[in-house]
């Protein structure tokens, strides 16, 4: 499919506060939390979990003015959704990239060595180069999620409190799971693999259902 | 492809327990601008949505361009120049930005007419859309949907807010553009004076029913609105004569009729000099319909409560 850059555009711009909001935080918190960062730290996964909300919120807005605008322009809805997710990986990325070159470059490392003395750097800032991947596998499960519940919660039969609770479900089967420090290699490859089919499904029940969402 | 562009079968739509369009037929031509009337909550809105896809009917069906409204292909859509009453672009956007989201959406889309609407108006490109008047951001939208050159308009009160130069020539280039495009549109107002000029036909909902669906001309020709003593009734002509309507003023009894000339002439002999009987404009003709239709609704409702 075609990227329509001005349709982009607009998507995009509809999450910018939001975007600038979450980098404004991310940012100065990557460079200068002296704990060392790992998967399971709290904060971040809270973050995560905000910001996933905040982007399906924003994005999901189907009885706005603005949206029922941009929906009638003649695009279709596939193209709509399209760049709806484009824009989605975009205000992801806009945030999560500077806070990842902040861990992998020497920046934050240099930080916690030279401002701090902090005896863990640079030591740890190989062991801290992975977390961001888990970061971005988080925003991976929860924002087709989130997608999912906007757009379900847009149909003419709504059945929203069915699919909130899913939502709610998997979020707390997520926090649990961070709770332990370890879990069985076959476990994670189990996790892995649920994840992927929980992904793939919320995408593409997403899209079929947005060609049938109303818009009012 | 069948000639009528535009076909609702058996149309409804609920809102929770009240039912905003109940049970609408209608088919439009190539070539023809429909008003749509109705006074507010009637429907007209609702139609509209569903027209365009953006609801979920709850009994019927819709069709434009031959392609039913739910599930209208890319091929389609792009060829559909829809206004919404309540739809506005964000605040923040640029009138050139908006031209640039027009024209990736339709296909046909042509900025130098739309380049060219906005200097007649006076309007920068480089304007947020947020610092325009009610009537400039009407124009600015009006013109987004006449540069993509669409086969069908829906168009929910376009002209609301504008001044009245601004709605002549915005329905002047409508009637334009129709005329020279075979297009077909449909236009739901409530300026009833303006849309009389370029309309070709006029269909009137009220309480989600479709009251009328005629051509203005025979309208016209038809419907005549006749002036009695406050205790006179006009003579039972069968169903020849049509009441749409009626109303007690000044001492004087106002009735709506719809008849053919020919019994016009029957009338007319009948009641002789008594009768004063003239054409009505199309402001006229809604209010006596949306009337009568209200108290026959009323009337309804009582029975049903017995």
């Amino acid at each position: 499919m075609k990227i329509k850059m001005s349709l982009l555009k607009i998507m995009f711009r509809e999450t910018l506060p939001v975007t600038l909001i979450t980098l404004l935080i991310a940012c100065p918190y990557a460079l200068f939390t002296r704990e060392v960062l790992n998967w399971q730290n709290p904060w971040i996964a809270i973050f995560i979990l905000a910001h996933s909300i905040a982007i399906a919120a924003l994005s999901g807005r189907y009885r706005s003015r603005s949206f029922a605008f941009v929906y009638t322009r003649g695009f279709t809805r596939d193209e709509l959704w399209f760049h709806k997710m484009l824009s989605t990986a975009l205000s992801i990325l806009a945030v999560w990239l500077p806070v990842s070159l902040i861990v992998w470059l020497p920046v934050r490392s240099l930080i916690q060595d030279k401002l701090f003395i902090s005896p863990y750097f640079p030591l740890m800032m190989i062991r801290e180069a992975s977390v961001p991947w888990v970061w971005l596998g988080g925003y991976a499960i929860l924002l087709p999620l989130f997608h999912y519940v906007w757009i379900r919660r847009a149909q003419p039969l709504r059945g929203e409190n069915g699919v909130v609770f899913l939502a709610v479900g998997v979020v707390i089967v997520i926090a649990t799971l961070m709770t332990f420090r370890w879990h069985a290699q076959w476990f994670r490859i189990l996790i892995y693999c649920l994840s992927t089919v929980m992904i793939i499904t919320c995408l593409v029940a997403g899209r079929i259902l947005h060609r049938t969402l109303e818009v009012q | 492809m069948s000639e009528n562009v535009i076909r609702a079968e058996n149309l409804s739509r609920d809102y929770g327990r009240f039912r905003a369009l109940d049970n609408l037929n209608l088919n439009i031509p190539r070539g023809r601008v429909v008003a749509l009337l109705g006074p507010n909550g009637a429907g007209k809105t609702t139609f509209i949505k569903l027209l365009m896809g953006l609801l979920e009917p709850t009994e019927g069906k819709s069709f434009v361009l031959d392609n039913l409204s739910r599930a209208l292909p890319g091929s389609v859509v792009s060829k559909i120049g829809y206004m919404g009453d309540m739809d506005e672009p964000p605040g923040w956007s640029t009138i050139r930005q908006l031209m640039e989201i027009q024209a990736g959406a339709a296909a046909k889309f042509e900025k130098e007419y739309f380049v060219q609407a906005m200097k007649k108006h006076e309007l920068n490109l480089n304007k947020t859309y947020s610092s325009l008047s009610k009537g400039q951001k009407k124009w600015v939208r009006a013109a987004l949907v006449l540069a993509g050159k669409p086969d069908v308009l829906l168009l929910d009160e376009p002209v609301e807010g504008m001044d009245p130069s601004a709605r002549k020539d915005m329905y002047d280039q409508l009637r334009d553009y129709v005329t020279d495009t075979d297009a077909a549109a449909i236009v739901a107002t409530h300026v009833i004076g303006d849309i009389e000029r370029v309309a070709d036909d006029v269909a009137i909902i009220n309480h989600g029913h479709l009251v009328t669906y005629a051509d203005l001309e025979e309208l016209r020709e038809q419907v005549r609105e006749v002036q009695l003593g406050a205790d006179e009734d006009l003579p039972e002509l069968g169903d020849e004569i049509e009441v749409l309507g009626s109303k007690t003023a000044d001492g004087a009894k106002i009735v709506w009729i719809k008849c053919p000339e020919k019994a016009r002439e029957i009338l007319e002999n009948l009641l002789g000099e008594k009768i004063i009987m003239w054409t009505v404009s199309l402001e006229t003709f809604y209010l006596a319909i949306t009337e009568h239709n209200s108290n026959n609704t009323q009337a309804h409702l009582k029975e049903i409560e017995k």
